[in-house]
């Protein structure tokens, strides 16, 4: 079996996914929110909002501290002369591989978040599929996207 | 344009609206006092389509000149448009209904890039015209502007192949063809399975038609039918069933009615349609992936279809696939392959590695699943809703199916898939027009060892992928490294013992 990919994901793409991951969580909260409206207007049984109000949390910690962690221990890549190796996933463990005669374009992107901890993404499309390397310190992400547009632009096609 | 295409557009513009007035009709026939709303919306609709198609042929002009066309069009908002000749990559003529009246032909012209709308449609042209503008645009470039075509290419990095000849051949002969006869014709409309779409349609019409019976018989038939034994009610819903299952014949007849390919140089051309002649031309160093398609029901007969995924091409109602055959012996299709498409004949094709064992639980539970989740509250909450546990078998039946039928090889450069949701998919994919490959694992899939494989493809103007389930982890780990560049390739066939087999 070929090893997984060496090179990993910046550390500090934990506080941010922990950052994202407790935000979406807050959009959870309409759940419990809205059954605890729903109690007051119509009596409905109490005890289901704190099933509720309970799971909630349990989303919560999972989303803002154990997902995170999984997914930075599992984000793998690597870049070599002919393709791009990727490995990533929480539960579901995902290897892709990405030919560099196939990459159409590399982009190097950074929302608000990710610019406050210097961090940058790197999005790679062929003609059928975007993929995208989150979460690298800018100066590895816009080394890395050169690297590879001028990889893809001298690969030859062998087949 | 001709002058017709205003009657042309009127007419196919109520086309457009048969259906959702029928619809209306339908539904809204029920609530009753729907007379009115139609009585003043189809006057208004008719002056204004037709100021509208007036307006449109008025204000639309095109010309080839330098090679380019150029389309002027817009009522309000004027449109101008110029496309380099070298850039059209498809140039499809059609005849509707509306165009046969006139003996005029629709030309639709599309390039490279943007969405599913054409790029240039031109509504109606006199035979000729199209013929005309056809070799215009598609012909090969004169000397003094080849420069110009080969420098519009070479940002298609994947067509190692073939480039130079990215112009249409118009003057080619023809070098194939094939036909569909009408006995196939007519067995491919038996077999297509389009009876349960046209079967739901009828009985949406038989529930509306009441409304239209006088109270008295209705009555009557009522009655009749509560006294009526069960084989009477058996007997009218086979009558129903029959029904239904001849207007899709019919809608197969028209639909796919003088089915030829044609191959001519570079070019596949695929011409089909009884009342609405639809042709289109597709370009063989742009098909992608060729895809055997075996219904349920012609699977008995050893009758199968052809798919082909291109890049540019393929229309909406065949989920951006386009179908190259629409009904054949599989031991024929391979002939015909190797007439059109050598590129995609493959020796190792019957002799599928198939999915391990384990697998077995796993697709049967998959497929058992969503039954359970519809049939066992019916079961409960329902009279003689436990019937609907009979089901499960089904189920469990298609999920040993789905195993049965999974397989895939490897034969040099050509990638070979076979699945099945409920028709039978086999992928013949070369290894070139592979996108992106992927592996992936659950939990439970690596509890088992196993995994899943999939390749992505472009088709039409998007992204594709196939992709099979529970393959033996090692295989899959092989497959991928097949597919990398960095990695020796395994020997895939080391272990081709008994294990082969064609699952079939």
């Amino acid at each position: 079996m070929r090893d997984a990919p060496a090179r990993r994901l910046s550390k500090k793409a934990l506080p941010v996914w922990r950052i994202a991951g407790f935000f979406e969580s807050l959009f959870y909260l309409i759940i419990p929110i809205g059954y605890g409206i729903l109690t007051i207007l119509f009596n409905w049984p109490l005890w289901i909002l704190y099933v509720l109000i309970l799971l909630w949390v349990g989303v919560t910690l999972l989303q803002s501290l154990l997902v995170p962690t999984i997914r930075w221990r599992r984000w793998r890549y690597e870049v070599y002369d002919e393709e791009i190796d990727l490995q990533y996933g929480v539960f579901i463990i995902r290897r892709t591989l990405i030919p560099m005669i196939r990459v159409q374009h590399v982009d190097t992107e950074q929302g608000p978040i990710y610019r406050h901890y210097n961090l940058a993404a790197v999005s790679i499309s062929t003609a059928a599929t975007v993929h995208q390397i989150p979460a690298l310190t800018e100066e590895v992400a816009s080394e890395l996207r050169d690297q590879i547009a001028v990889l893809a632009q001298t690969a030859d096609d062998d087949d | 344009m001709h002058g017709a295409s205003v009657v042309i557009m009127i007419l196919s513009r109520l086309r457009d609206f048969i259906i959702p007035i029928i619809i209306a009709f339908v539904i809204g026939s029920t609530g009753g006092g729907p007379g009115l709303f139609f009585m003043l919306a189809l006057p208004i609709l008719l002056v204004f389509s037709t100021i509208y198609s007036f307006l449109y042929w008025l204000t639309f002009r095109y010309q080839v000149k330098d090679q380019e066309l150029h389309v002027k069009q817009g009522i309000i908002i004027k449109k101008e448009r110029f496309i380099q000749r070298s850039r059209v990559q498809s140039f499809d003529m059609s005849a509707g209904i509306p165009q046969r009246i006139f003996s005029l032909v629709k030309v639709q012209i599309e390039t490279a890039g943007g969405g599913g709308e054409p790029d240039v449609e031109l509504i109606a042209l006199r035979r000729s015209e199209a013929n005309r503008l056809k070799k215009k645009l598609l012909a090969k470039p004169e000397p003094p502007t080849t420069e110009e075509g080969s420098d519009e290419e070479r940002e298609h990095m994947v067509e190692a192949e073939s480039e130079e000849d990215e112009s249409f051949d118009v003057d080619e002969k023809i070098e194939s063809s094939w036909e569909l006869g009408f006995k196939r014709l007519l067995f491919a409309g038996m077999t297509s399975g389009g009876v349960g779409l046209v079967l739901s349609a009828v009985l949406a019409l038989f529930s509306q038609i009441d409304v239209f019976l006088p109270e008295e018989f209705y009555e009557s038939t009522i009655g009749l039918i509560l006294s009526s034994t069960l084989t009477l009610l058996a007997i009218t819903i086979f009558l129903i069933a029959v029904f239904a299952w001849l207007i899709s014949i019919v809608i197969t007849i028209f639909k796919y009615g003088q089915f030829t390919v044609v191959k001519r140089g570079n070019d596949l051309v695929i011409s089909r349609g009884l009342l609405e002649r639809k042709q289109l031309t597709l370009k063989i160093h742009r098909i992608t992936t060729v895809r055997y398609v075996t219904g349920i029901l012609r699977q008995p007969f050893g009758f199968t279809t052809l798919y082909v995924e291109s890049k540019g091409g393929g229309s909406a109602d065949e989920q951006q696939s386009t179908i190259l055959v629409p009904l054949i012996r599989r031991k024929e299709a391979r002939e015909v392959l190797e007439k059109f498409l050598p590129e995609f004949v493959c020796d190792r094709e019957e002799a599928l590695y198939p999915l391990p064992k384990r697998a077995m639980i796993r697709y049967m539970i998959r497929a058992v699943v969503p039954i359970l989740i519809v049939t066992v509250p019916i079961s409960i909450f329902v009279p003689f809703g436990a019937y609907g546990l009979l089901f499960i078998l089904l189920g469990l039946y298609i999920g040993w199916l789905r195993y049965r039928n999974g397989g895939v090889q490897v034969d040099g450069k050509t990638l070979i898939l076979q699945w099945r949701l409920f028709n039978l998919n086999r992928a013949v994919i070369p290894r070139k027009w592979i996108q992106a490959a992927d592996v992936f694992q659950s939990p439970l899939q690596r509890w088992r060892k196993l995994s899943t494989y999939s390749v992505s493809i472009l088709s039409s103007m998007s992204g594709k992928s196939f992709e099979i389930r529970d393959v033996e982890a090692d295989r899959g780990e092989d497959l991928l490294a097949w597919y990398s560049r960095e990695v020796e390739t395994p020997d895939l066939h080391k272990k081709n013992d008994n294990n082969e087999k064609s699952p079939l």
